[in-house]
Order: C-alpha cells, then structure tokens, then sequence
C-alpha cells in the first residue's frame, strides 16, 4: 500500500529537520561570545572550580560528543537549567508556553470568523467594493508592525476609551486564584466555576487577540478569496446555480466545501505565523508568554533559555508542517 | 493586434530594451504597483538625502525640550531626549534602506545560486541542500534572528546576517522548482548537445529565466524584511543607539505612550508606509512578470 | 401554439471577440438539435437560456420561455424546475466532495419539498430510472469513483429531478466511448419521450443527432446557417451541413 511509505518519507523527513533543528541551535548557542562556565560559577571562582565545573558541564569534550549529550538531554525533555532563575527550562516554558497558545488560539479564531466570510464577500462580489475593501484591509495587514499596532491599540482602546483592559493577562488580584490545570486562564476559570477570573481573563485576552487576529484575518481573508475565485469558475457551479440554487447557497455549501482542506491548510500555516507574531506582541501587553520568556530571556543572554525557547517553537512549527503536509491531503476525499 | 506595424528587433539587446519597455509601460498602467514604486524611490531618496532634507541634527539633545508635541518648529515634535522626531525618522530610513539594499541585493542571489546547484546536480548535493534549506525554514524567521542576534549580540551587521540567514531559504527552493521544470526542456537538451557545459547552461540559460519570479519574491520579501528589521529594533538588537531606528523609536518612546502618543506614533508610521510600499510594488511585479502566483 | 423556447437576434462575446452573431431559434416540445463546429458559439446559447454567461461573458438579445421573457423573469424558479442543463463532463459539472446522492436530494428538496426519507426514496428511484443498476451503492458514491456512463446517468437524475419541462443536453455524450454514449442516448431518448419534455440537444456530430432529433439548426462561426427536418439532412444543399455530415466517419455495420 502507498500510504505507510508517504507516511513514513513525510515523518523521515520531519525528524531530519528536527535533527537540523537541533544542530543549528546547539551551534548558535557555542557561538555566543560568553563563556557559560563563567555564567555558573562567577568571575572570582578558582581555576580548580572552574575545571571541575567545566567538565561537569561537558565542555572538555569534543563538540560531537557535546552535541550527542544535548540531544540526549532533549530526548529526556531536559533542556538545561535557566541562568536567571536556576530553574529548569521546561519547567518555567511549561508554565509560559499554555499563555501563548491561549492568545495564539483566540487570535486564529477571530481571524478565522471574520477573514472567511470576508473572503467569500470578496470573492462573490468580485472587482466590487467588497473586494476592494478587502484588498486595502489586508494590505494594511501586511505592512503595519503588529508591536505598533498593539502599541497604538493600547493607546486607544485601554487608555482613552478604557473599552479594554490594560496590558497582562489578569487583573493583578486574581492572579493565581483558581488551580491552573491546563494553563489556559478561560479553561481553568470555567472549570473552578470562577466568574471573576473567567471575566477579568476575557477582558484582557480581547484587545490582544483583535490585534493579533487582525494579521491572521488578513491572511486568512485574502487565500479565502483566492480559492473562492478559483471555484467559481469552475463548471460544477455553473450547473449548480443551473439546479436552481440559491446564489447563498452555491458559495457556502458548494464552493466553500470545496475549499475547506486548502482552507485548514492556510489556517494552520496563519497559527504559525501568529507563534512568531507573539513574541512582538506579547512584550507590549506584558503577556506572561513563551514570547516574552524568549525576549528577556535573551536580553538577560540566558542562553539555555533561549536555546530551549528556540527549540520548542521549533518544534511546533515541525509538527504544524507535518500536520499540513500529511494529515489534510487524507481529509480530501478526492485523494482518499 | 495592433493596426501599426511593430518593427523587429534588430538585435537581442535590442529585443531585451522592447521587453523591458513593455514591462515598465504595463507596470504603470497598474496604478497601485505605481504608488509603490513612488514610495520605494522616496524612502531611497529620504535615507540617501536626509543630511540636505532634515531640519534638525538628529543627535542633538535638547532635554528642555523633551517630550514637545508637533509645533512649528518640530513637525513632528521632539522625543524622550529633545531630539527633533522628524528628523530621526529622515536618518532612520537610512537603516531601513541598508537592511533592504544589503538582503535584497545578495540573499536572492544566494538563493539562486543555491537553488540552481540543486535542481541541476540532482542526488546527494539537492538533498543535502534541500534538507539545509528546510532547517533553516523550520524556525520562524524572527525567532531565528533573535536567536542568532543574542549569541553573536547586537549590531547592524550581526542582525544583517541572522535576517540573511532566516531568509535564503525560499529563494533556493524557487530557484530549485525552475531549475527542475526548465532542465527538462528542448532548448536545454539543444545546448547540451552543442556542447556547452553544465555550468554554462546554468548561468546562462536557467539562471536568467528563473529570475523574473525571484525578483517578485524578493520585492514582496523586502516587506517582511523591513518589519524583522523594525521587530530586532524594538527589541533593542538592531543598530546601537543614539543612531536614529525607526523600530527602537517605537520602543523608547513605548514608555511615554499613554500620554505623549506621537513619539511612538510617527516611526510606526514611517515602518507602515515603507512596508506598504515594498509590497505593492512587490505585487505590482507580479502581476506583470508571473500572474500564475495570483 | 407557444413556442417552448425563442431565442431572438442573440448576440453575444468576450469582451471584444464577438461570438454570436443575431442567433434566433424557436422550438417547441420537439428535439431541436443545434450542431455546429467548436467555437460556434453553442455552449453559448445553453448558458444564455439559463442567463448563467460564463465569466467576462456578454449577452444582447431577447429570450422567452412559453411566453416569459427571460431578461425580466425570476431565473431561479425557473431553473431546475422548468429548464434544466445536463453539462458535458460530469467530472466536472458535479461537485466533487459532496456525494451523488445528497447533489440529487439537493434538488429533489428545493424543487419538491422532499426531506428525510421521503427524498432519498425519491434519489433512489430516480437513479433507476437513468438504468443504474445498484441505486443505494451509487447513491453514496463520489463523482470521481464513477465512471463516465454512470456519470452522466447521474447527472441525468439530479437535473430531472424539478421535473423541467425543456431540457438543454449540451454535448451529452461527447466525453463517453461510442457504446457507451448509445446507451447513453437511447436513456435520453425514453426519458424525453415519457415525460414529455422539450429537448435542445447540442452536438457536433451531425449523424448522431440525424436519428435522434425531429429537426436540426445549423450554427457555422456565430449564425445559424441552417434549419431543417432532420429526415432532410442528407438532401441539405448547404456547403457547411454537408462538410458537417461528410466528417462523421459511419459506424461499420
């Protein structure tokens, strides 16, 4: 049968870029102009402290034995110890990472409910005003910095209007109230039944999200409206409206259903792009993110840290490859 | 078909400058793709002018003055330092301009001589370069940037290479998906068995025919190009300070936001327009060169 | 006695490359073939009955059905329900991720009000009457998984189902093999003969329709050269219908 041996290429393929991954992250880090054994033991430390502590970090090994033990460490999902706060690194992503997928799952929706009906207007209304409209709107979506953007959101919405909460994720007394089992404030405030919490969690996810999905809006309207106009030209619309169908009807049911798999592909793709938005947006609404523990954590040049950071968005935009690559060719029942 | 007589061209030179004309002539009927060629040469002319066009020195600090809203004499008012924001904004493109002149002018290249390489060796060499390209995609591209900004520190040049680095692989991939359909071709094998070898095919038959569609991918790349830039200056990895950069702007004047909005406003604006004008001329290009990417 | 259908002075193009010329037909519940060579324009004429122009597509001229004019009237009563279209490939006139099936029930609920049970019996019995020999297995397939024959049965079911009274077959049988298309042709023939209904078969083939149709238009290059009973074709004077018949090679006997 075919499909193992596709199966089977996509995932060989996939661990090579993970094994690339790996390697070029490790060289970066064995880059940096500072000596990580200074960073342990301190400037006034012994040359016999410093050795003892140099071996025991693996640094008087050769590099290729260097680079076996890191990905050894990283199967065991140990990505070190973090400089700044002597912790380990995958605890303190674990605790930051579920506040970037929050933000990142909030802004795909709205971009997702707003970009595709727009798309399919555009699409309907071709070289109309909504299709113009479109253009202009997601045109500014790919030319205006998001950190901006948040910036002036901010500016707007939180403090002239005061329609928004401020910058963090939740008003600062209810930080911490309810018992964090998934890390998703929304999850676990509708779980502890915690009205307060799962209203002050909403009021600060909005403004962020809207700003992040406005990107994802752009994007996602804009392939919408290319694979509607696709369809629309194609003879089994035609014969469709000839049944007598309603125009409604032929766009959503019809021409979209046949857009749907490429559609999952663009969304899929637009969450990547919002993982690497986040890091922008998250420094200016100070959210407690996988973003921001990146960006402090390189300006403090905690490079574990970073490296771990690197790694593990790397690893996520991997699995999200795979995902469209190999998961969504099997939806479409045309490939099946 | 036009009533008048067109002439034939009576040399490939001569052939090359029609297709160029026609292309400049369909370009500006296209009126969007127009304003983004207007921007672009402005930001060019602004970032290599800006000594004659600036009203102030953009390093002088004047703390007396710090924080003025726009007046008459500062059209955009003053920053945290005094200094004259218009001003900054006018040498600030300045970085702009040498990020996009330095990746657009050597990373598609790159990638084109790498891309090339794989389609026409085939084998080991594509695979392993291939392979390369996919790590490098696998990151994004910011998160790659700050990653290789922080172990070699801040710096123009340093955000230069880790921008170069994040950005190369789409190009080779391009390159290497032209590669492969033209190799197959009649006029290639023509060549081949006039003798001429590999190396010159590829410079000078495959290499020329892929670049219409890397010139559209590069204009629209110089997009986000610009916007990395401005990201690893906000973060405070870009060009070291006091030079004027439009991002690390937005990030000092972040502080005073709420109440002095224009300081962060107008470099935020200058990044938009710049950004917007790279990519209409990007889809411009390509309305004109490759509508199939539509 | 109304005409079924009258197409008056149809000019119709692409922009600028004008491809109809001031067409007019008139038929009533007859089969009316309209053959011609490709680019004639004849897919034209089908889509500006249904006022369904293919995109950047113009049409200019008066169309009636039974009396309505078409530029005024609500197209969407209309069509399905009074004309319907059986399109020529129907790998691509289906939709390709919605099953056979649930395309027909499609219909059978806008223009029958049938749901539920009700409609399903109602695909199953019309997939019998195309002579497909497994209704409940076909009813669940996608287009891609049927063959050409079946294909075109199916399409058949689905734009039968409003119970039209005209019935556009546009090249119905030009992507099947020849045995195929015979079976094909000979479905056509009962179906129109049973319900009654008006036919507007367009071909190229001028000796296929010979023996099917009562009369035959004639299109050459955007106009109607010719218009006659189909017994008369082979005594046709006209340089254009006879070129017409003399392509066809015959089937041997």
């Amino acid at each position: 049968m075919r499909l193992p041996l596709a199966l089977l290429s996509l995932a060989a393929k996939a661990a090579l870029t993970l094994f690339g991954l790996l390697l070029v992250t490790f060289l970066i880090a064995r880059v940096v102009p500072i000596d990580p054994v200074l960073a342990v033991v301190g400037d006034r430390a012994s040359s016999e402290t410093y050795a003892h502590a140099r071996a025991e970090m693996g640094l008087d090994r050769p590099v290729a034995v260097q680079f076996g033990r890191y990905v050894a460490m990283l199967t065991t999902g140990d990505l070190g110890e973090s400089a700044l706060t002597h912790e380990p690194v995958t605890a303190d992503i674990a605790r930051f990472f579920p506040a970037t997928l929050e933000l990142a799952t909030a802004a795909t929706l709205v971009g997702l409910a707003l970009g595709v009906p727009m798309g399919v207007a555009a699409a309907a209304r071709h070289n109309r005003w909504p299709d113009h409209a479109l253009r202009v709107l997601s045109l500014f979506g790919y030319s205006v910095p998001v950190f901006w953007l948040g910036l002036m959101a901010l500016v707007l919405f939180y403090a002239d209007l005061g329609w928004a909460a401020g910058p963090g994720r939740i008003d600062p007394w209810l930080d911490d109230v309810v018992p964090a089992h998934t890390g998703l404030l929304l999850v676990d405030g509708a779980l502890a039944g915690n009205g307060a919490v799962l209203k002050s969690a909403l009021r600060h996810l909005a403004l962020p999200a809207f700003v992040l999905g406005y990107y994802s809006l752009a994007y996602i309207s804009r392939m919408t409206r290319s694979l509607m106009l696709e369809q629309l030209g194609q003879e089994y619309i035609a014969v469709a409206r000839a049944k007598g169908l309603s125009e409604t009807r032929v766009l959503w049911r019809h021409a979209l259903g046949n857009v749907l798999v490429p559609l999952a592909t663009v969304v899929t793709i637009a969450y990547a792009q919002l993982l690497e938005g986040s890091v922008l947006t998250e420094t200016v609404f100070a959210w407690p993110g996988l973003g921001r523990y990146i960006t402090g954590s390189l300006l403090s040049l905690d490079m574990n840290a970073v490296m771990g950071g690197t790694v593990v968005v790397g690893l996520v935009f991997i699995v999200l490859n795979l995902l469209v690559e190999g998961v969504y060719r099997r939806l479409d029942p045309r490939t099946r | 078909m036009t009533a008048a007589a067109e002439a034939v061209p009576g040399s490939n030179l001569a052939a090359r400058i029609a297709a160029w004309r026609e292309t400049a002539r369909t370009l500006a009927g296209n009126r969007a793709a127009l304003a983004g060629v207007v921007i672009v040469l402005v930001l060019a002319l602004m970032a290599l002018m800006a000594p004659l066009l600036a009203p102030a020195d953009p390093d002088v600090q004047n703390l007396a003055q710090r924080l003025a809203p726009p007046s008459a004499h500062h059209l955009l008012g003053t920053d945290e330092l005094g200094r004259d924001i218009l001003s900054r904004i006018l040498f600030g493109s300045r970085a702009t301009l040498a990020v996009v002149a330095a990746i657009g002018l050597s990373v598609p290249a790159a990638g084109l001589a790498i891309g090339c390489l794989a389609g026409m060796s085939g084998g080991f060499v594509d695979l392993v370069l291939m392979r390369t390209a996919d790590v490098f995609l696998a990151f994004p591209r910011l998160i790659l940037a700050l990653a290789l900004v922080a172990a070699m520190g801040p710096g123009l040049s340093h955000a230069l290479i880790a921008i170069g680095l994040a950005a190369w692989p789409p190009y080779a991939r391009l390159a290497r998906a032209e590669t492969l359909a033209l190799r197959g071709r009649d006029f290639i094998a023509a060549a081949r068995l006039g003798g001429a070898s590999p190396a010159r095919i590829l410079v000078h038959h495959i290499a020329p025919l892929c670049l219409p569609s890397l010139v559209v991918r590069a204009s629209l790349d110089m997009a986000g190009v610009i916007l990395t830039a401005a990201g690893l200056g906000f973060l405070g990895l870009g060009v070291a300070p006091p030079t004027a950069e439009w991002g690390a702007m937005i990030a000092a004047g972040r502080r005073f936001v709420l109440e002095q909005w224009w300081v962060a406003a107008a470099p935020g604006v200058a990044i938009a327009v710049a950004t917007l004008g790279f990519n209409l001329l990007g889809e411009g290009l390509r309305d004109v060169l490759d509508p199939r990417q539509r | 006695m109304t005409a079924l259908l009258e197409i008056d002075e149809l000019y119709a193009g692409f922009g600028a490359a004008q491809v109809l010329h001031g067409v007019s037909i008139a038929m009533t519940r007859e089969r009316l073939a309209l053959v011609g060579g490709s680019g004639a324009g004849k897919s034209l004429i089908a889509r500006a009955v249904l006022r369904l122009p293919p995109p950047g597509a113009w049409l200019k001229g008066r169309i009636a059905f039974e009396g309505i004019d078409l530029a005024h009237a609500d197209m969407r009563a209309l069509r399905g329900r009074r004309i319907s279209w059986i399109a020529q490939d129907p790998r691509l006139s289906l939709n390709p991720v919605m099953r056979v099936g649930a395309q027909i029930e499609e219909g059978l609920h806008l223009h029958r009000r049938l749901r539920g049970r009700a409609a399903r019996e109602a695909a199953l019995a019309l997939l019998e009457t195309v002579r497909l020999s497994e209704p409940a297995r076909v009813h669940g397939l996608y287009p891609h998984e049927l063959s050409g024959g079946m294909g075109q049965r199916a399409m058949i079911a689905m734009m039968l189902a409003g119970e039209p009274d005209l019935l556009i077959a546009d090249e119905p049988t030009s992507a099947l093999d020849a045995s195929t298309a015979m079976q094909v042709l000979d479905l056509l023939d009962e179906l129109v003969e049973r319900r009654g209904m008006g036919l507007l078969f367009i071909s190229h083939d001028l000796r296929l329709v010979e023996g099917f149709c009562d009369r035959v238009a004639v299109i050459e290059a955007g106009r109607i050269v010719e218009t006659c009973a189909a017994s008369a074709l082979a005594a046709s004077r006209h340089p254009y219908t006879s070129r017409l018949l003399a392509a066809r090679p015959r089937l041997a006997p």
